[in-house]
């Protein structure tokens, strides 16, 4: 009754597909990534417990370990996975951050999420201006926005992260150091 | 700042970084000498450095897991040991496996009755209360399944903590493929055991609920009163396909388990496709008999080096499998042992699987699961049937199969011999509309993803309407006729589609074709108006262009033949229309000349109608084939025969070419060729191609019965060419299939044949007895003037002639020569009324219908080299001609009948037997 062949939903075949180039599999995988992902955000965000906070990358790899059944998949697929997840679990971070900011300006606080931890004071308010420091640093690295992306909305490594854009861990090292920096300053400027 | 300049910004910044900060001044002096700008902006951000967090962008952007909910499940299975208890009533025993899905122990249940279980843990994950939820609704189902095939369910539940858990009763077997080498099972004895676990999970299909991973380890053997027994385990993970079971649950949304790469249906890996159904249980079952058959899974290969997922799944939704037997024959490492295995040899084994088998298996594993056994139930039937030495139903899947077109080709071709019109079946139909779909979704690869997302929708939509049509007819205990399910289909469309009228009025069309093709186009026609209207905002230019098509050719039929031709042309000179479907409506203007004699607007638009589609990047090769030999028609019907078989034959060498020589089209190309050579009097040549041609129907192992069409045709040449007693049996054949399967018209034709055959054998009173019955199925099913009531009328006037009833077979064939148009029956209505001229001495008219005749069957042969009726006609002449004494064109007469009959007739045709002999007596008749 052993049951040791690994399963493969359509998620991970789309991955594969991806991984090997096929960008229409991306676009394929993109909005039921996002789905999930939306979904257990929120349901985690609804709950009425009010201890119960989320870990950006822990729901990442919830959605990941669910949308792959659970099965073992190649590191590399996992790091292509949780690239493509992190841009979206900014997305709805960022949306929830916009939206609660938006309800305290109405004088409503249905939701708590607390701990915004590393972001000093307002955590909505810092998400939000990283989200806006994080678009300006695309504009003039791209690629440096993306490991950005990655390794803070996805919580992947730098050794996962020079493996999924091919680049060199020293490279990624060097953009990961000097972006904490640009953005840090960016976002102290005044508005 | 630009891209450019950041780029040199942050190297320096991370060079400058690297030093201590009192070598860093230095470092940038050298460096930005010539650019102070470039500095300013280094230090500004070395600046920042130091006010940066130690942890700024180093912690994700929110807290922990306070109360522990991500691992607090996994946690609760992971450190399970034997000897433990668990959830109160079971104690370890020993782990028996461990995977994707969680873990499986072997465990002694204490309580309330002591037994040995398998305890199935079910990795949960996070969403435990929904798991747990899925599992309490499941279990009513699960426990429902009662069969000697499946193993029992005892229980399925949750711990308090939340570990989902089922109890399933404990198998102590192999596998069956392990099973059955072990045992060196045989073939049949292989299998018996596979239809017997067909049987279980037809079982638990019937209680809704779908494996979803039917593979060897999952069908385990155990031996009961020492003959083997198959028991499928892992129901329990199964998802129960009643729609409210799938509603509210979680695990199935996007726990989503798909099965096992190898064992899995194209559909469980097709991006989007979430619908697993029973046929997915159905093609695992295909993969398993190809594995206990061949020892390999279909895509398998013996190679060491693991094919990559990637290549394997995209084989898995492109490839057609090798056939069991290929597969044997080609893999000559191991298959002698693989034989072996089986109880024989390779050669033996190659020739075992060779036809049925083969068939059986690649039925199960279409990629099409439309085209797939619809039951687990259908797949043992046909296993069994193959055991008890019968035909099984399973045959090669006939890849396009175009009903439609298959039929309104057949209407024009066979219409003018035999008056065919064929049997569609709604699921044909549908079947086809489905195709129309994926074409499209294929074709149009490159439009925008909107218009192929709703095409995969229609496609979809059509899928659950063929799903409901079945259920709905699968619920009335009466048999369901064809009739019964059109109207059945019609309501059912209306009540289903209300809300898409594109799908609505794509099944419509669907429909009203099918009315047209089976004659009854006062029924189409509404059905088409009401697609019209369906489709009259829609934005999908060809789906409105093919119902604006389809509605005129009905309304031409109808006798609209202006207006049909007017929406035709506009349809195809709109700016909008595609070159496929412009060529498609153009082809239906060649028909309307077709089925109008006007060859040369036939012979006009067929042309067209090619160069449209050839301009088209998605013309298939079998659909240009398709063209090429309507365009033959039409040559034929324009007298130009020769050129038409040369058009049938470059037809056949492209069907040939894209694999489609057997495909529903090609036969109609093939049984109008055997048309084209009969209407110009090459009966032997006629009769080679029909013969060729019922023969190639007949190789489709699923076709147990000859289509009555092809049977008459076959019969008419017998009957041409001198073989009488055969005539008479495949005639005789035809009116038996035709009461069966086909239409009152073949039924007329194949009677009037028998009479016509009763006549040629001097048997007056059967001949009459043939006629009656005809004539009884001729009135107000065949109308009058049609070459199937000529045909009738021409053999009265025969028989007549025989009977000596002279003035009612002088009106009979003069009935028949006074029709619009110069036939075949034309001619031997006129050979026949000269008979009768001379007999009755006169001599003159004799003559003229005997030159007649002549000048018809050759104008007939249109470049063929020699006609049976131009020789008979020969026969005629000569001997009016000897006759009225002249011996020297007698004689010429009758060396041209011979050379004419024996080009195209057996040398014991009784006409070619005389013409013979009054040849040989020198022109004195």
């Amino acid at each position: 009754m052993s049951d040791r062949s690994g399963h493969v939903s359509d998620v991970s075949g789309l991955l594969q597909h991806w991984v090997q180039g096929d960008e229409k599999a991306l676009h394929a995988l993109i909005p039921v990534v996002y789905k999930e992902l939306r979904r257990l955000a929120h349901h985690h965000l609804k709950s009425e417990r009010p201890d119960h906070t989320l870990q950006s990358t822990a729901l990442i790899h919830e959605v990941y370990l669910r949308m792959m059944g659970g099965q073992p998949v190649a590191l590399q697929n996992r790091a292509h996975f949780i690239a493509v997840a992190s841009r979206l679990m900014r997305q709805i971070l960022v949306d929830y951050a916009r939206g609660r900011r938006a309800d305290k300006r109405d004088g409503g606080c249905r939701i708590s999420f607390e701990h915004l931890a590393a972001l000093p004071g307002n955590g909505d308010a810092e998400l939000v201006a990283l989200d806006q420091a994080l678009d300006q640093l695309s504009r003039i690295d791209e690629r440096q926005g993306q490991i950005v992306e990655m390794k803070f909305f996805g919580g992947l490594s730098a050794a996962e992260i020079s493996q999924v854009l091919g680049l060199s861990r020293a490279t990624v090292d060097r953009d990961w150091a000097t972006a904490r920096i640009w953005l840090h300053r960016q976002m102290s400027r005044p508005a | 700042m630009t891209v450019e300049r950041w780029q040199r910004v942050k190297e320096l910044l991370h060079q400058a970084m690297q030093l201590v900060p009192e070598g860093r001044a230095r470092f940038l002096d050298d460096a930005c000498s010539a650019e102070p700008g470039l500095r300013a902006e280094v230090e500004s951000l070395l600046v920042a450095d130091a006010q940066v967090p130690a942890d700024f962008l180093l912690q994700a952007p929110a807290a922990g897991d306070p109360d522990g909910t991500f691992a607090r499940i996994d946690r609760d299975s992971e450190g399970l040991q034997a000897g433990e208890t668990f959830a109160q009533h079971f104690r370890l025993v020993s782990k028996l496996g461990e995977g994707g899905m969680g873990q499986v122990w072997l465990a002694e249940q204490t309580s309330p009755v002591r037994r040995q279980v398998a305890l199935k843990l079910i990795k949960a994950g996070m969403y435990d209360e929904a798991i747990v939820q899925r599992f309490k609704s499941e279990r009513q189902s699960l426990a429902i399944m009662d069969h000697p095939a499946i193993a029992k369910v005892f229980d399925a539940g949750a711990t308090p903590q939340g570990q989902p858990y089922l109890v399933m009763e404990y198998v102590a077997g192999p596998p069956i493929t392990e099973y059955c080498d072990q045992k060196r099972l045989d073939i049949r004895q292989r299998l018996e055991l596979f239809a017997q676990a067909c049987d279980g999970v037809q079982h638990a299909h019937q209680k809704a609920i779908i494996h979803r991973d039917l593979k060897p380890p999952n069908i385990l053997v155990v031996e009961v009163d020492g003959k083997p027994v198959p028991r499928i385990i892992d129901f329990g993970l199964a998802k129960a396909s009643a729609p409210q079971a799938a509603g509210n649950s979680v695990f199935t949304q996007f726990g989503h388990f798909l099965g096992t790469p190898g064992y899995m249906s194209p559909e469980q890996i097709a991006p989007g496709v979430h619908d697993v159904d029973t046929r997915t249980d159905v093609y695992s079952l295909g993969v398993v008999l190809y594995v206990l058959l061949t020892g390999l899974k279909p895509f398998e290969t013996r190679q060491r080096d693991q094919q990559p997922l990637d290549q394997m799944l995209r084989k898995l939704r492109e490839d057609e499998p090798p056939s069991p037997s290929a597969k044997v024959q080609s893999d000559r490492d191991s298959s002698a042992a693989v034989a072996a295995a089986r109880s024989t040899d390779r050669r033996q084994l190659v020739s075992l699987l060779r036809g049925d088998l083969d068939c059986i298996t690649s039925k199960a594993l279409d990629r099409d699961r439309t085209r797939r056994y619809g039951a687990a139930s259908e797949l043992a039937a046909d296993v069994r049937r193959y055991l008890n030495h019968e035909p099984v139903l399973a045959r090669p899947a006939s890849t396009g199969y175009r009903m439609r077109k298959y039929a309104r080709r057949h209407r024009v071709a066979v219409g003018a011999a035999s008056g065919l019109a064929l049997l569609l079946t709604v699921f044909g139909v549908l079947q086809a509309l489905q195709l129309r779909h994926t074409t499209h979704e294929r074709d149009r690869a490159n439009y925008e993803r909107d218009r192929a997302l709703s095409l995969v929708a229609r496609n979809r939509a059509v899928q659950d309407f063929l799903d409901l049509l079945i259920t709905d007819a699968a619920q009335s205990d009466k048999p369901v006729s064809v009739s019964d399910m059109l109207a059945r289909s019609e309501l059912l469309a209306a009540s289903e589609f209300h809300d898409d009228p594109e799908d609505h009025a794509a099944v419509l069309d669907m429909l009203g074709i099918h009315y047209h093709t089976t004659g009854n186009d006062a029924q189409a026609q509404p059905l088409l108006r009401q697609a019209l209207d369906e489709v009259a905002n829609s934005r999908d230019l060809d789906l409105k262009a093919q119902i604006r098509c389809d509605h005129a050719i009905i309304l031409g039929s109808l006798g609209g033949v202006a207006e049909a031709s007017a929406t035709l042309h506009a349809v195809i000179d709109a700016p909008g229309t595609s070159d496929e479907q412009a060529a498609e409506c153009l082809e239906y203007l060649s028909y309307m000349g077709q089925n109008a004699n006007d060859a040369a607007a036939a012979l006009k638009y067929g042309n067209l109608a090619l160069e449209r589609l050839r301009r088209s990047p998605h013309a298939s090769p079998a659909t240009e084939a398709d063209f090429i030999g309507s365009v033959g028609f039409a040559e034929h019907l324009g007298g130009h025969n020769a050129q038409a078989e040369r058009d049938y034959a470059q037809a056949l060498q492209m069907f040939a070419r894209a694999g489609r020589e057997r495909s529903a089209d090609a036969i109609s190309v093939r049984n109008n060729w055997g048309i084209v050579s009969d209407g110009a009097g090459d009966s032997r040549r006629a009769l080679e191609i029909f013969e060729q041609t019922l023969q190639i129907v007949m190789q489709d192992s699923g076709k147990p019965q000859a289509p009555p069409y092809l049977v008459a045709n076959l019969a008419r040449q017998l009957e041409n060419v001198g073989r009488f007693d055969e005539a008479r049996s495949r005639y005789a054949q035809c009116v038996e299939l035709a009461a069966k399967s086909g239409t009152a018209a073949q039924s007329m034709y194949c009677l009037v044949g028998l009479a016509s055959v009763s006549v040629s054998d001097g048997d007056a009173g059967a001949a009459a007895d043939y006629l009656g019955k005809a004539a009884a199925i001729a009135a107000g099913a065949v109308p009058a003037g049609s070459p199937a009531a000529l045909g009738l009328l021409l053999t009265q006037g025969r028989a007549a002639l025989e009977h000596g009833s002279a003035a009612e077979a002088r009106a009979a064939l003069t009935g028949v020569i006074s029709g619009q148009r110069p036939i075949a029956t034309t001619v031997r209505a006129l050979l026949a009324r000269s008979e009768l001229n001379l007999r009755e001495g006169r001599l003159d008219d004799a003559g003229d219908d005997a030159r007649q005749a002549l000048a018809i069957s050759q104008m007939l042969q249109g470049g063929i080299s020699y006609s049976n009726r131009t020789g008979l006609a020969w026969l005629m002449i000569g001997q009016v001609r000897a006759a009225q004494g002249d011996a020297q064109s007698a004689h010429d007469a009758f060396q041209a009948a011979v050379d004419h009959l024996s080009h195209t007739v057996d040398p014991t045709y009784p006409a070619l037997l005389d013409a013979q002999r009054r040849l040989g007596e020198g022109g004195h008749g």
